[in-house]
């Protein structure tokens, strides 16, 4: 079975974001890791790869060249090749990435499964997992938090809606298949993987060899803004009846209740 | 130039859901003339979405579940009503079918979004990144027609307007044939869990570490029930990490990020990770017994004090008040 996984390199959730002027992000502080949803849908390649003999899984990412240290993780943590599609800068348009992602996917010979996380934690657009599927004319199930596979082959995907139902879908292959929390729990890459991981193959693709039309769409990030959200508190004290007496007048008094 | 938006209606148990009437009247007032598409619905359901101001209707009582079929439908109809956007609710089976349909028709698309502005030439798009540490504006051609879903509760809430002339509805003659590689199995309501969705809820009400147990979240539950059907319970990464709430409840950076007219904290310290998903709350009540938890830096009011204490002292006033009223 061959597993492509597509991932993404995001800052970390703990960085702080700073702005250049406010047309640009700083990156010079940020610490990029692998989007933590994207390591979900790798963590389970791994875990049918480990189960399947003759799994091949390769990860796929696309950015500019700091974006190669997410992908030398990825092989740390087991994935046998990667491939890489450089840029100048950072593309944000999600219309560009995935024709990029799905040309590079349909140069390589047929993939079985494509895994991806259900959104990233920056941009937070969930697009690309779905837009690949329209490209590769492809089923999809999003927000997956359990996949098994059934005695048939076939696979059994299960989510949770967001008012709390669950839903189960049987997908036959090829698919692609989006990756929620709650999944499975991402390895750590060891040390002598780690070392392994540097002897892997990453290829680099030039984003301009692929010729995607970069006046697809106009859509432009134009000026960013950090929203002040330190607020002057204003402390309720007094005995805890007093407090709750308190605060249930004053948010009735701005109509929260 | 009149602008032509065609905004798609979530139904829930044949009811169009207000995530949806905003939408509808969000562009109402902005003199564009809107087409809502209601799949899923039945006639009688169609009275709201009227009344939010849809000059055009289109409906279809069932609502396909596979995206790859529903993508056909929702392309052709766009392709050949040319508006010139297309809004939606940024909820999870909209994330699946509508980027779809935008690759097929080569439109922009974003979604989570928290605003869409016109200009003479340009769509101005505001987006929170970062789960809400920094936000932007996108900008876009008017003529690329982009497709854009809404978080929900960013806009103002519906207001049921004047209309002059009545909408005219039309019924869609799609046939949905099932695919043999997607088969829907099953679908299980949660009892447990009568209240709205954390990113649609009005009234949140968290617990974190604090909470220091599962059944301590009863309540949680209690203090929700006095406010109401609109209120939903959230947790932190602390709660969900150790298995107290199922994640689906947790609202961060890595859970849902929300935006309620009010969020009650309680004993949530406030990582960095927890108010990406928070901060844009109207209103933000901290009750933590640490007054330099950081969180009380980001509320509007902060309780210092035992949690076990005030709960209950805040069930006990809100059910007095209850009971004075009746
Ligand atoms: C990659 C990554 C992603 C993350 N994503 C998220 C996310 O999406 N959401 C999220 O929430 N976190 C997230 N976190 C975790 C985050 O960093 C914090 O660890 C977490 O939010 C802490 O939860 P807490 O506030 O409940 O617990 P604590 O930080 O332990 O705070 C507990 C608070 O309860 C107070 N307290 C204790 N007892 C009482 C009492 N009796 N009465 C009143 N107050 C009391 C304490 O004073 C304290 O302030 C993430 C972390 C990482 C590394």
């Amino acid at each position: 079975m061959k597993i492509v996984v597509c991932i993404k390199q995001v800052p970390d959730t703990g960085t702080r974001i700073h702005l250049k002027g406010n047309e640009n992000i700083d990156e010079s502080s940020i610490e990029w890791i692998i989007n933590p949803y994207d390591e979900f849908a790798l963590e389970e390649a791994l875990r049918i790869k480990e189960k399947k003999q003759n799994s091949e899984v390769v990860v796929l990412s696309m950015g500019p060249s700091r974006v190669e240290k997410a992908l030398r993780t990825a092989l740390a943590m087991g994935a046998d090749r990667a491939l890489l599609i450089e840029t100048a800068e950072k593309i944000s348009d999600p219309l560009l990435i995935s024709q990029a992602l799905g040309k590079v996917i349909k140069e390589e010979k047929t993939s079985d499964l494509i895994l991806t996380g259900k959104a990233g934690i920056d941009e937070n657009n969930s697009a690309i997992g779905a837009m690949l599927a329209e490209q590769l004319n492809l089923a999809h199930v999003g927000f997956v938090r359990k996949l098994t596979e059934t005695e048939e082959g076939k696979w059994l995907c299960e989510r949770q809606m967001e008012a709390g139902s669950t839903e189960q879908i049987t997908l036959s292959l090829p698919a692609l298949i989006t990756a929620e929390k709650g999944l499975n729990e991402p390895r750590y890459p060891s040390l002598p993987n780690i070392m392994k991981a540097k002897q892997k193959e990453l290829k680099k693709i030039n984003f301009s060899s692929l010729n995607i039309p970069k006046d697809l769409t106009s859509l432009k990030f134009t000026s960013y803004q950090i929203p002040n959200t330190n607020i002057e508190p204003y402390m309720i004290s007094g005995s805890p009846e007093e407090q709750a007496k308190e605060l249930i007048r004053l948010l009735k008094e701005n109509s929260c209740l | 130039m009149s602008i032509k938006v065609l905004v798609s209606v979530d139904f829930l148990d044949n009811q169009a859901k207000n995530s949806s009437l905003d939408l509808i009247s969000f562009a109402f007032k902005q003199n564009w003339s809107v087409i809502a598409l209601c799949l899923g619905a039945n006639k009688e359901s169609l009275e709201t979405v009227k009344k939010a101001g849809a000059e055009k209707i289109f409906f279809h009582t069932k609502k396909n579940s596979n995206p790859q079929i529903l993508t056909e439908f929702l392309s052709s109809l766009i392709k050949e009503q040319k508006p010139n956007l297309v809004l939606a609710s940024s909820l999870q089976h909209n994330l699946e079918v509508f980027p779809r349909v935008a690759f097929r028709l080569k439109k922009p698309f974003l979604s989570d979004s928290l605003n869409v502005k016109k200009t003479e030439t340009k769509w101005l798009v505001k987006k929170s990144l970062f789960a809400g540490k920094c936000q932007a504006i996108v900008e876009l051609n008017l003529e690329d027609s982009p497709v854009i879903l809404m978080r929900p509760h960013q806009v103002e809430s519906y207001e049921t307007h004047n209309v002059t002339e009545s909408a005219i509805v039309e019924q869609l003659n799609w046939y949905f044939e099932e695919k043999d590689n997607y088969k829907l199995s099953q679908i299980k309501q949660n009892q447990l869990n009568q209240r709205p969705d954390l990113t649609e809820a009005q009234i949140i009400i968290s617990g974190g570490r604090g909470m220091q147990g599962p059944e301590n979240f009863k309540l949680l539950e209690e203090l929700a029930n006095c406010l109401g059907s609109h209120a939903a319970i959230g947790a932190s990464r602390a709660v969900t990490d150790a298995g107290w709430c199922p994640h689906s409840m947790q609202v961060g950076q890595t859970g849902k990020t929300v935006s309620p007219q009010l969020y009650i904290a309680c004993g949530i310290s406030g990582a960095i990770q927890h108010l990406a998903g928070m901060s844009s709350s109207r209103t933000i009540v901290s009750i933590n017994k640490d007054p330099s938890a950081p969180l009380f830096q980001k509320s509007h009011y902060g309780l210092v004090g035992d949690l076990f204490e005030i709960i209950p002292c805040l069930i006990k006033e809100l059910n007095q008040k209850t009971a004075e009223l009746s």
